[in-house]
């Protein structure tokens, strides 16, 4: 059904567009580039005029009144349309500043992924989308709108800079903006992520994808040696041809329809000439996303996290299989932990989806108590960008060396636990040997161990669910499961918060983890929100109190309980949190919670759907057995020690 | 299976004692001023995993010939910013993610690259980005 004939058809457009092609970047490849950067000058010149049109309204009307709230109301919605003509730049040349023109929320924190190590910093948001959220309260001041939509004009005069527009010149920012707008078409434009109005989401969407064919238009004429080929534009008539046919109704529009048949195609074209035609990279926009991802649902589409750790550069695959080998029987190994009882399977059994479905929290050491939190399903784990539900930590490896060593979990002694492991024989043998590929180490560390570690369970990262078959091939999927589906990138809002492909807090272009206050209570009957107060233990803002790290939804259906403290032991009780607005639709005090406390009113049948479209995410995980014996150590006293652990 | 491997052995070993005759050579770097005592020994192990790092992620591409020997050219600070390093030359795009040099590594190579004795060679102009390749 989908169309396999437009992979032939492109490669030969694209063979035909480059015979006896220059590759030329700079001015000397004529004034036809000029066509293109003109476009962006008068958008931006109309974008500009829409605002300081908005700022003169804002003087003139009354927001107190309802007149003078619908003119205000209109002026906004006339700069937003001048803002979506030019989306598809304004997000990927100045991300920074695109969050003072559309930023969903007054103030967010963000640790991105090539800055993890550094403190999280915060940055106000400012603009259209605020003031509109804005004009609806109570009490609404003309100064506050003003400086709103101010501060938002400012940043668009940002993009008039020569440091942006030399961009223009050379055709590589276009093929990286276009692939960006695409994942945005597929993560964040149809699902009302920064349009309050959700009856305005599928108008807008409308719009912009004609807005964005215009500049398809004034690239090809500017850039005629590397096209966007006609069966690339071909396909994206027929997508703006789909959503025309859709009612504007957005809970009505066919997200999976969209998603499969017009946005997919359309992401395996880009990347295939971003590939074709070479396109380099200057952005951090493009740091995580990888250049050889064919679809939006392959698991390589971004990278999140160095599996392999110290062995990163590793490609033999003996040795690969030698490092999985190890890793396997160190998973299963209570050496690591500090009484000798307890392995990384203790807590995140292989047999349960890598998590434990028998507990809400774990058992701390030495049987004293039980942990605060829940243990998470390892698989996918490599997806987020920042580790724990509070987000403490950004690396695997960093990640398990604070297990293997918390007096509450492990309870270990990294310089005792190395010399354990080096005292097998089979261990020391092993690491030795794969010393080679790590020079600059002179000899085995902790680091090799985790390294190791991470390799095993990371492998099982790799594997699909129903859902990627029916995106990504076409496989069947019952009409229940597409309807799920829909409902979770529509009426239940739950794709503004888990985002497409990976159903995770990490979003387009895929550089950072996201964090929300959901109000999760303490004991299901809600009747006080849990104590534990998440982010906040890491980063101490007023805005980050029990905020915890958007967990991903594959396989969520082997991995109850769920919620940080394990609170719910099925989904349904999930999606009914959700469906009754979280912990402050339930009257809790949660003044910062990110979620809307109104209810989203699911019927019966929707829960079933939506519980069904999660069954689809269900992965084709293979059995990870644990390994029939662990090595002998020169210390009897370790001969004994069971596999996997006591408890 | 085995005996490939305890070749290699050998031969680390064999690198790892001729290293150490000769590290007073190899270890040609400028201590920063005030650095002793424990935060020296931690300067060194940085500076000398740095080098090694610098060797297999960099020195293919940066390493200048001079008379027919291999020099590594001086890099000026503000060269190497961070994670800027990354993305900002078109020549390191897919190759300088954290899967092929982690953070810490970095870290390291920018303390060898500027504490390194000057080589007195300047970072070469660098050619531009191959064209495209042809697509058929
Ligand atoms: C694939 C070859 C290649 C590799 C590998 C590589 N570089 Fe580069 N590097 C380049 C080229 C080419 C440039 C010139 C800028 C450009 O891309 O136009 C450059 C530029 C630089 C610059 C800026 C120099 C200047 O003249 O302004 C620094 C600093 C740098 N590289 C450091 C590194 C470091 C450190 C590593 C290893 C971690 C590394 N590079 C690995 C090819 C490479």
């Amino acid at each position: 059904m989908r169309a396999t004939w437009t992979a032939p058809l492109l490669l030969l457009t694209l063979a035909l567009s480059m015979v006896s092609v220059r590759w030329s970047s700079g001015p000397s490849a004529g004034e036809a580039h000029e066509a293109y950067a003109d476009l962006y000058r008068t958008r931006l010149a109309a974008f500009s005029e829409a605002q300081q049109a908005l700022l003169a309204t804002i003087g003139q009307q009354d927001p107190a009144t309802d007149d003078g709230r619908a003119a205000i109301r209109r002026g906004i919605q006339e700069a937003r349309a001048r803002m979506k003509a030019m989306d598809l730049w304004l997000r990927y040349l100045e991300p920074i500043s695109y969050k003072r023109i559309n930023g969903p929320l007054p103030v967010e924190w963000e640790t991105e992924v090539f800055e993890k190590y550094e403190k999280p910093y915060k940055r106000e948001g400012a603009g259209l989308t605020l003031a509109e959220l804005y004009l609806d309260e109570s009490g609404v001041r003309r100064d506050s709108l003003l400086q709103l939509v101010q501060a938002s004009l400012a940043a668009t005069q940002v993009f008039a800079a020569d440091s942006i527009t030399q961009r223009l010149a050379t055709p590589d920012h276009f093929f990286l903006c276009e692939r960006l707008f695409l994942l945005d078409l597929a993560a964040i434009y149809t699902t009302a992520f920064e349009c309050p109005d959700t009856g305005r989401v599928i108008p807008e969407l409308r719009a912009m994808l004609k807005e964005v064919e215009g500049i398809h238009e004034a690239f090809n004429t500017g850039f005629p040696r590397t096209p966007l080929p006609t069966a690339y534009r071909a396909r994206y008539h027929a997508a703006i041809a789909f959503v025309d046919a859709q009612p504007d109704a957005f809970s009505r529009f066919d997200h999976f329809l969209f998603l499969r048949d017009h946005v997919g195609p359309l992401f395996t074209m880009v990347q295939e000439l971003i590939g074709g035609y070479g396109v380099r990279s200057r952005s951090y926009m493009d740091y995580a996303l990888n250049k050889q991802a064919r679809t939006i649902f392959s698991k390589d589409l971004y990278t999140g996290q160095d599996a392999k750790g110290l062995f990163r550069r590793v490609s033999d695959p003996a040795a690969l299989a030698e490092i999985e080998r190890l890793g396997r029987s160190l998973f299963f190994d209570p050496l690591l932990s500090g009484n000798g009882q307890r392995s990384c399977a203790s807590c995140h059994a292989p047999g349960m989806c890598f998590t434990d479905t028998g507990a809400a929290t774990p058992i701390a050491f030495d049987h004293s108590g039980i942990l605060p939190r829940n243990a998470p399903s390892l698989v996918n784990a490599d997806l987020n960008h920042l580790l724990m539900q509070d987000g403490r930590h950004i690396s695997l490896q960093a990640q398990a060396r604070d297990v293997l060593t918390n007096p509450r979990e492990m309870g270990g002694d990294a310089v005792k636990v190395l010399r354990r492991v080096m005292d097998c024989p089979d261990y020391r043998r092993g690491f030795e040997a794969l010393l080679v590929h790590t020079p600059q180490e002179p000899a085995v560390t902790l680091e090799h161990v985790l390294s190791a570690v991470t390799f095993y369970y990371t492998r099982f990262s790799g594997y699909r669910s129903p859902f990627d078959r029916a995106m990504d091939e076409g496989a069947m999927l019952a009409p229940e499961v597409v309807r799920g589906f829909n409902l979770f990138m529509g009426k239940a809002q739950c794709a503004t918060c888990h985002f497409v492909p990976q159903f995770n807090g990490v979003k387009p272009p895929y550089i950072g983890s996201e964090f929300e206050v959901i109000g999760v209570p303490e004991q299901p009957a809600y009747a006080s929100l849990s104590p534990d107060l998440g982010r906040y233990e890491v980063n101490p803002a007023v805005e980050t109190a029990h905020a915890f790290r958007t967990g991903g939804l594959r396989n969520i259906a082997r991995t109850a309980p769920y919620m940080h403290n394990g609170v719910f032991r099925s989904l349904r009780e999930v999606i009914d949190l959700y469906d009754t607005g979280g912990g402050a639709g339930r009257g809790l005090e949660v003044p910062n919670q990110t979620l809307s406390p109104d209810p989203l009113h699911l019927s019966e049948r929707e829960k079933e759907q939506l519980e069904a479209f999660l069954h689809a995410l269900n992965e084709d995980l293979p059995p990870a057995p644990p390994p029939t014996a662990l090595p002998r150590s020169r210390d009897k006293a370790f001969d004994t020690r069971t596999i996997g652990g006591d408890y | 299976m085995r005996t490939p491997h305890l070749l290699l052995l050998a031969i680390i070993a064999f690198v790892a004692v001729t290293s150490r005759c000769t590290s007073q050579k190899e270890l040609a770097y400028d201590l920063p001023p005030g650095t002793e005592g424990d935060s020296a020994t931690a300067f060194v192990e940085h500076w000398r995993k740095g080098k090694v790092l610098y060797a297999l992620n960099c020195g293919g591409c940066h390493d200048t010939l001079v008379n027919g020997r291999k020099v590594v050219p001086d890099f000026s600070l503000p060269q190497l910013l961070d994670y800027e390093m990354r993305y900002q030359y078109p020549a390191h795009d897919d190759r300088l993610r954290e899967v092929d040099v982690s953070i810490a590594e970095l870290d390291d190579i920018q303390v060898y690259l500027q504490y390194k004795k000057r080589s007195g060679v300047p970072v070469a102009p660098l050619p531009k980005p191959q064209p495209p390749p042809k697509v058929n």
